[in-house]
């Protein structure tokens, strides 16, 4: 693949930190719901701003019957209903004229005959040279038949013999555990090459995720704070409203600690505790995540109580309506044991964080949607204006807020204005949206620019993904050799259960009220 | 109160009159007053700054068509700014000044994103109008300003040469001037004599920047190959103003793609030519100007290749949302991309967040200079 920033002059100063390249992106799985609610509005918002590529075309490609003009339909629908900003119908014509669809098989060797046909007319019509981003929306199971289809169809190009790109997105989950993760990495392995592989987490796509290594490397009063010897503690919470809605199928063979601990929050946690990197290049910052991961302290059999909680809503109220419990949701089996919510207690074993507790919990049916890292800095000495033992001065606190409102707030000590010396806690809010003014990109399309770039920094590389199984899947064991079909239960619409309380309440500390 | 102003989430209130001694004075009463009229305990008036923008124009009615631009500018770009008017007509006393505060709604409270200072003085007066910005600059922060006057900054003197000392980053507009080649000329002297001290930036060079992506897209090698690098001939229709731009996207051309300007001719009062060389080719860019229309870049065709090969791409700006591409002589069909025309304070505040000069710019500056020396009336 030729790289155009030294063949065309006229690219220098323009996007240095992205530079689309022209290609079609395939979505397998064209006509589901990711596509509709996700991919195809972060593509028109893309284009609404002008950032994709001048040559660029979008094929659908599933089972569902549609032809090139439904599928515009299908698409218009979702954007109306989905996208950030408003579908302009003065665009929308020349929009929808880079929308293909072409009706297909996964295990059908015919379809992707088809497929390669119906590429080269549309490369033509677009003159794209040829690239080729293969978007897997499919089911997991789906991901070997396909793959293994592309490569036997002749689309997959091999990579650094000059000739077009074929990148291929994979969404997760990656396996159920460490073993299937492994079977499926080696299934896309033998078709591409590790470089053309994009695991995409779309919160690593979030504004704030990003702003972490902003924040940290950018700004020199935070790193020398950065360790076991002025952090107490850190906790992250990914809470949400909802409950299993339509995903009950899928949620209830993975629960909580699949479905939310072994990718996003993992991942977040390595961006919060990795080491700085000396270049902001892909897999120089992967490794640097990796060893995070590779220092995550086993739980085992015997710290497993001290360690973990895991939980299943019950029926209670969401916005002052009736909501069921788990067991009573559509599709659920009414002696599931599936968590709906899980708090952990972890520790990274290296030098910097010894020592430092990261409490972390995720749930559904919360009280509110909200994504917080929070560093609960060490408390002053208890001295001077925290020589009250009965009122403790509140320790500084650094959260940073993912969603709903993606920002960041410091809550510091002042003294209260007047004759007497009284100290109180104020919280410096940074917000993105009302301090920029505009609407920050969604994750997708953040993640969609930066495959048609190769830039993989904001994707999962094959050891994260099975050490990140490999450390879940000691917890996955302990449950399973369990006999005890009892899980915890927490009323829907508060924040879990009294054991998760009690994991963080043994160590004198406390969840935050978000 | 003011209601918001258009697209922007910012509301603000009447400008106050105050002495120059009290400004900042005044705008912390300003901020106190709000602070208490609008916060309880749980939540306060926050105070966000990213920049001090210092704003130069010359008259009045220049400055009221600032005014409007200042909101959308601090809710992108959260700043202090400083207006200053330097021939106007204050109503006692050669300067007179006013305050106002800008903010947003939060969830719990409201976020001052500006402040903003107007200072008007008599043509007499002017050359006061740097100490007073002096003595207002936030410190810790960068200063911005933005010359937004109709003169060429360097022909203005002394006022544009003390402002242009507090500042990091000098932002103007060469869309309007009367005389662009005199303007260009000196603009690029002074540029050159900065020495990596601060940022320039030209309004105009922003303005096109959709047109420079999409046409280092099309003509990519990997997209069309063989066109890049054996152009021959360029045609650009611009509306009335925009010859600065049109200059410009040539130099953008000429630098980028290493093309020694020949010579230059004006065919009528409408159209001027270029002929370059480079590698032994000839290039020829000629530019017409369209009797109607806005400061805008409105056709662009490119020719290259030998007869047997030949290649031609037209633009053509469709509307102020919209550029159409038509592949001539080739099965590609043609195809429209989102190209908004931006308003002005979209692009002063994207500028604002800028930290490092341009040398494409500052490149295709010096090209259009080299243009302007060929050139033969």
């Amino acid at each position: 693949m030729p790289d155009t920033k030294h063949d065309n002059p006229l690219t220098a100063g323009i996007n240095i930190t992205h530079a689309p390249q022209p290609c079609t992106l395939v979505i397998f799985g064209g006509g589901g719901d990711l596509t509709r609610r996700k991919l195809l509005p972060a593509i028109y918002n893309q284009a609404l701003e002008g950032e994709l590529p001048a040559n660029f075309a979008v094929l659908g490609f599933a089972i569902e019957k549609m032809d090139d003009s439904q599928y515009r339909d299908f698409a218009r629908k979702g954007i109306e209903q989905f996208s950030r900003q408003a579908l302009d119908p003065d665009y929308w014509p020349d929009f929808e004229r880079c929308l293909h669809y072409l009706e297909g098989s996964f295990d059908n060797p015919d379809a992707y005959v088809q497929l390669a046909q119906r590429l080269k007319e549309i490369e033509s019509n677009f003159a794209i040279p040829g690239n080729r981003v293969f978007y897997l929306a499919i089911p997991p199971a789906l991901i070997e038949t396909c793959v293994c289809q592309l490569k036997a169809a002749g689309l997959v190009m091999p990579i650094d013999d000059g000739s077009p790109f074929s990148r291929i997105i994979v969404e997760k989950p990656i396996g159920r555990d460490l073993e299937s993760a492994r079977m499926v990495n080696a299934t896309l392995s033998r078709n591409f090459h590790e470089q053309q592989i994009y695991r995409i987490d779309h919160y690593l796509g979030k504004e704030t995720v990003q702003n972490i290594l902003a924040m940290r490397f950018g700004n020199a009063i935070f790193e020398p704070l950065w360790n076991s010897k002025h952090i107490d503690h850190v906790q992250i919470t990914v809470a949400e409203e909802e409950g299993v809605g339509t995903r009950a199928g899928y949620y209830d063979s993975a629960g909580a600690l699949r479905d939310m601990i072994q990718n996003h929050i993992l991942q977040l946690l390595t961006l919060i505790a990795m080491e700085p990197p000396w270049i902001m290049d892909a897999d120089v910052i992967r490794d640097h995540r990796q060893d995070i991961l590779n220092c995550l302290r086993p739980i085992t059999s015997e710290n497993f109580d001290q360690h973990v909680v895991r939980a299943q809503y019950g029926p209670g109220f969401h916005h002052g309506e009736d909501v069921p419990g788990y067991r009573r949701e559509a599709g659920v089996a009414q002696d599931s044991t599936t968590e709906t919510y899980i708090a952990l207690k972890l520790f990274i074993d290296n030098w910097r964080w010894a020592g430092v507790p990261f409490y972390i919990r995720t749930g559904k049916r919360m009280p509110k949607r909200a994504s917080e890292i929070a560093i609960q800095f060490k408390s002053v000495p208890p001295i001077l204006f925290n020589a009250n033992h009965d009122q403790p001065l509140e320790p500084n606190v650094l959260a940073l807020s993912i969603q709903p409102n993606e920002g960041l707030s410091l809550r510091i000590a002042t003294k209260l204005p007047g004759t007497k010396l009284k100290i109180f806690p104020v919280k410096m809010d940074f917000r993105y949206g009302s301090t920029f003014g505009e609407q920050s990109p969604e994750a997708y399309e953040r993640l969609l620019l930066d495959v048609m770039a190769g830039d993989a920094t904001l994707f999962m590389r094959r050891d994260a993904v099975e050490s990140s199984w490999a450390w879940v899947d000691n917890i996955l064991n302990v449950w399973a050799s369990s006999r005890t079909r009892w899980i915890p239960e927490y009323a829907a619409g508060t924040w879990g259960p009294l054991e998760a309380d009690r994991l963080i309440e043994s160590d004198n500390r406390k969840w935050r009220m978000l | 109160m003011i209601p918001k102003n258009g697209a922007s989430n910012v509301v603000t209130q009447a400008p106050k009159r105050v002495s120059i001694a009290h400004i900042e004075s005044g705008l912390g009463l300003l901020w106190a007053q709000f602070n208490h009229a609008n916060s309880d305990e749980q939540a306060v008036v926050m105070r966000a700054c990213m920049s001090n923008l210092i704003i130069y124009c010359d008259t009045p009615k220049e400055a009221e068509v600032i005014s409007q631009e200042i909101a959308p500018i601090v809710d992108i770009h959260p700043a202090r700014i400083l207006l200053l008017v330097g021939n106007a007509n204050p109503s006692a006393g050669p300067l007179e000044a006013s305050i106002a505060i800008y903010y947003t709604a939060l969830d719990d409270g409201w976020q001052v994103c500006g402040e903003r200072i107007d200072v008007i003085s008599t043509p007499a007066a002017a050359d006061r109008l740097p100490s007073v910005a002096r003595s207002l600059l936030v410190g810790d922060l960068p200063t911005t300003l933005w010359w937004a006057s109709q003169r060429p900054p360097p022909t203005a003197g002394d006022v544009f040469f003390q402002l242009a000392e507090l500042a990091n980053q000098i932002i103007y507009d060469n869309v309007g001037w009367l005389n662009p080649a005199q303007g260009v000329a000196a603009m690029t002297r002074w540029v050159a004599a900065q020495e990596n001290t601060r940022i320039v930036h030209n309004l105009a060079w922003r303005r096109f920047a959709g047109w420079r992506k999409l046409i280092s897209q099309v003509l990519d090698p990997q997209a069309t190959p063989g066109a890049l690098h054996a152009l021959h001939t360029i045609e650009i229709a611009h509306g009335p103003h925009a010859l600065p731009m049109t200059w410009l996207l040539a130099g953008w051309l000429a630098s980028q793609l290493k093309w020694q300007s020949v010579d230059g001719k004006r065919l009528s009062n409408s159209e001027l030519v270029w002929r370059f060389r480079n590698n032994n080719q000839d290039i020829k860019i000629q530019v017409k100007r369209l009797p109607k229309g806005n400061p805008l870049i409105y056709h662009l065709m490119f020719d290259w290749g030998k007869p047997e090969q030949a290649g031609r791409i037209c633009f053509e700006r469709l509307d102020n949302e919209r550029i159409g591409i038509v592949e001539a002589l080739s099965t590609v069909p043609p195809r429209a991309f989102t190209a908004h025309v931006p308003e002005r304070s979209t692009l002063v505040s994207a500028q604002l967040a800028q930290r490092n000069r341009d040398k494409i710019f500052e490149n295709a500056l010096k090209a259009s200079n080299a243009m302007t020396a060929v050139f033969q009336q």
